[in-house]
């Protein structure tokens, strides 16, 4: 049994510690909180987040031995995503939900990328709903565990599509509040190879912004620049230029663009 | 930008301003360096703030604050970034005499003993000690903080306060009572 005496002095050593904490505590310089700055770096985080499960999923899918992150903090903010899996072309019409971000022809190999929106559920039961409509797609959010946790959020899947033999790979799942719009010039991009396999520069650029940016140019390594506007009759009358879309459901604006063949990603700004 | 977002923000900022002070001095112990004290806290509420329409409505924000800072804590502490933790050159081979409490320059020559002591201590251990004795969590908030059991919490909080009592310095000023 412990005696008084070293309880006594037990407990005095450990007041004193935290005297002592205290007083060295009160070292350090305050300042004045930068709530701005960290609101500014929270968004800039927040933008990057499905970047992250992008590469995480590439990663683990073991595509691909090279891709560039835009931004990546490397804290590891986020667990792993399950492995993407090449999943089928549902045949027929497009799903109303689908829409493709870019498409074109790349050494004679045709891809495309497309996104998959579904809208933010009001309720539980339209979640429920919302969920058994993704699962005849083989989708499912990786954030979203029970569908309670999908009301009013924006559930977005982006794919790629590469090759004669049209293989589909899911690139990114991001899920969002409906009301967590990107503003100004704020983004959120991830590069990737443009095929799966046996492809290391990251050419192909996947990106989110705000509903008002009218103009995004990307920045190649080799100095050279795309610059991605909205949809004209001169861009649709050419499907091969890339066009920022706006999609119903989603809180941001999208956009693809490919790097040209002999260079790779360096950037993107907001620059309209 | 949407009324709920920028309801958010105000809200969120309200926040930051609040808990700045607390969150400086508890990084400052964890790190024992103004700039790598200020670079964990700005970094944790980053990280709060993209969690923040889930945070804002949850019971106790602070817990969930104060895991994000210890984990972000022991991520730069696997990253060996020692330097944030090793005294400055000027404060090494400090000879400490017990003196009276009111003597300002032995108080801060303890100040930088305890930071020096602290510096030295294994990171769990560190984080165990701030978080009994300074953020004055128990065992059970501790052990949630730093994502492990109370008996690891018990087991390092122990480590930690012995190999500070060992400190000749500390040895002196808590043997004469501490600072009041």
């Amino acid at each position: 049994m412990k005696s008084a005496d070293w309880e006594t002095s037990h407990n005095m050593t450990q007041h004193d510690i935290a005297l002592l904490l205290a007083d060295a505590a009160d070292e350090v310089e305050i300042g004045i909180a930068p709530a701005q700055a960290v609101i500014r770096g929270g968004r800039r985080r927040k933008a990057r987040r499905w970047a992250v499960v992008a590469a995480t999923t590439v990663v683990v899918a073991g595509c691909t031995g090279a891709l560039a992150l835009t931004g990546l903090s490397g804290d590891g903010d986020r667990g792993v995503s399950p492995a993407s899996r090449p999943v089928a072309s549902p045949e027929g019409p497009e799903p109303h939900m689908r829409t493709t971000l870019a498409s074109g022809t790349d050494a004679g190999a045709p891809w495309r990328v497309y996104i998959d929106v579904w809208k933010a559920p009001a309720d539980t039961a339209e979640a429920k709903a919302t969920l058994a409509a993704m699962a005849k797609f083989g989708e499912h959010p990786e954030d979203v565990s029970t569908a309670s946790e999908l009301v009013g959020k924006v559930a977005h899947f982006v794919y790629r599509v590469t090759g004669e033999e049209a293989r589909t790979t899911q690139i990114a799942d991001m899920v969002l509040p409906e009301d967590d719009v990107q503003s100004g010039g704020e983004y959120g991009t991830v590069s990737l190879p443009l095929l799966p396999e046996n492809d290391t520069a990251p050419r192909l650029v996947t990106g989110q912004v705000a509903k008002t940016a009218r103009e995004v140019t990307c920045t190649w390594k080799d100095g050279t620049t795309t610059k991605v506007g909205r949809a004209s009759a001169a861009t649709e009358a050419n499907a091969a230029v890339p066009v920022i879309h706006s999609l119903k459901d989603s809180p941001d604006d999208w956009f693809v663009c490919l790097a040209p063949k002999s260079t790779e990603f360096e950037g993107i700004k907001v620059t309209k | 930008m949407g009324v709920r977002k920028q309801a958010g923000d105000r809200e969120f900022q309200a926040f930051v301003v609040g808990r700045w002070p607390r969150l400086m001095r508890t990084a400052f112990l964890l790190t024992g360096e103004q700039h790598a004290a200020e670079d964990l806290v700005q970094s944790t509420l980053e990280q709060v703030y993209v969690a923040w329409h889930r945070v804002a409505s949850a019971d106790a924000p602070e817990a969930y604050v104060r895991r994000v800072m210890i984990n972000a804590h022991a991520r730069r502490y696997r990253r060996k970034l020692r330097e944030f933790l090793v005294p400055r050159s000027e404060d090494a081979g400090l000879t400490h005499e017990v003196a009276d409490t009111g003597d300002r320059i032995a108080q801060a020559d303890d100040r930088h003993v305890l930071l020096k002591a602290l510096a030295e201590l294994p990171a769990r251990q560190r984080e165990a000690v701030v978080l009994r004795y300074w953020e004055d969590l128990t065992e059970t908030q501790t052990a949630e903080a730093m994502g492990c059991s109370v008996g690891t919490v018990k087991s390092n909080a122990a480590k930690g306060i012995a190999k500070l009592r060992a400190i000749s310095g500390l040895a002196e000023t808590v043997t004469l009572g501490g600072r009041k």
